[in-house]
């Protein structure tokens, strides 16, 4: 199935994947401490991040332009939704806080350019 | 692509005898390949980068020297037939560097050249090598 963002399929013009970033809990040290004893302390949960790479395909580079421009406009104004996986896997309360751009438009066949997006869910803790 | 015994080879002014084989070899300089998360198989192939590899193979009968050195950039034309008759006659021009110029010694087919180029496109977008009708006589 294909993948989606706050009911929007921004990336569906390619394929991508998705990476969960490490979990747990965020602990700080461990601290020296005066009786020599190292002390970690526990800040909580941590935030939850969901890595996203793939390739946004296009017919010509205005196209692709496009594609580009309107996700940056999510991004920059912090879209928040459910994002929804290939595999109907469900991550509510995430925002899309980055896209980053491939280094290169590759101009074969078709006009395409790899990314990275990256999805957070603020204040898990 | 290879032509066997094209006619009226030349590379820039150097017009070329005996050849006995013109080749286009095309492949890719580099892949565009992308994997899903919903199999073991790529879900996005493309070449955006491509490389056009001639090569020109021809006897040599006498000392000679074309003048051509490795990173001259030369047109490369010939005429090629598909048969004895004019019919079907093309003409092949591309824009190739020279990249090198070999030559090889054999007994049983004497002294052979071969002289590899690179084909360039004017605007990175054309292909380098073009091919027209050509009706003159063979």
């Amino acid at each position: 199935m294909a993948s989606s963002f706050a009911g929007l399929t921004l990336f569906a013009s390619g394929p991508h994947r998705f990476r969960m970033d490490r979990v747990g809990r965020l602990v700080r040290g461990p601290f020296a401490t005066a009786l020599e004893i190292p002390v970690s302390t526990d800040e909580g949960v941590l935030e939850l991040r969901i890595f996203q790479q793939g390739r946004l395909v296009a017919t010509t580079d205005g196209a692709l332009r496009a594609l580009v421009e309107t996700i940056r406009s999510h991004a920059e104004a912090g879209l928040t939704g459910t994002l929804i996986d290939h595999h109907a896997g469900a991550y509510p309360g995430m925002t899309l806080v980055r896209f980053e751009p491939g280094s290169r438009v590759d101009r074969g066949r078709v006009v395409s350019m790899r990314y990275e997006a990256m999805y957070l869910r603020f204040g898990a803790f | 692509m290879i032509w066997l015994n094209p006619q009226s080879v030349t590379l820039g002014t150097v017009v070329l005898d005996n050849v006995d084989s013109v080749s286009i070899d095309r492949t890719a300089a580099r892949t565009a390949l992308e994997f899903t998360d919903a199999g073991p198989y790529p879900g996005f192939v493309d070449v955006p980068e491509q490389r056009v590899d001639v090569r020109i193979t021809r006897r040599i009968t006498a000392s000679h020297d074309t003048g051509l050195r490795p990173g001259d950039s030369v047109l490369l034309t010939m005429r090629r037939a598909p048969g004895a008759s004019a019919a079907g006659v093309s003409r092949v021009q591309a824009s190739v560097v020279i990249a090198s110029i070999e030559h090889s010694m054999s007994a049983s087919r004497g002294a052979t050249q071969r002289i590899e180029a690179i084909g360039v496109s004017s605007d990175g977008a054309s292909d380098p090598v073009v091919v027209t009708p050509d009706t003159g006589e063979v």
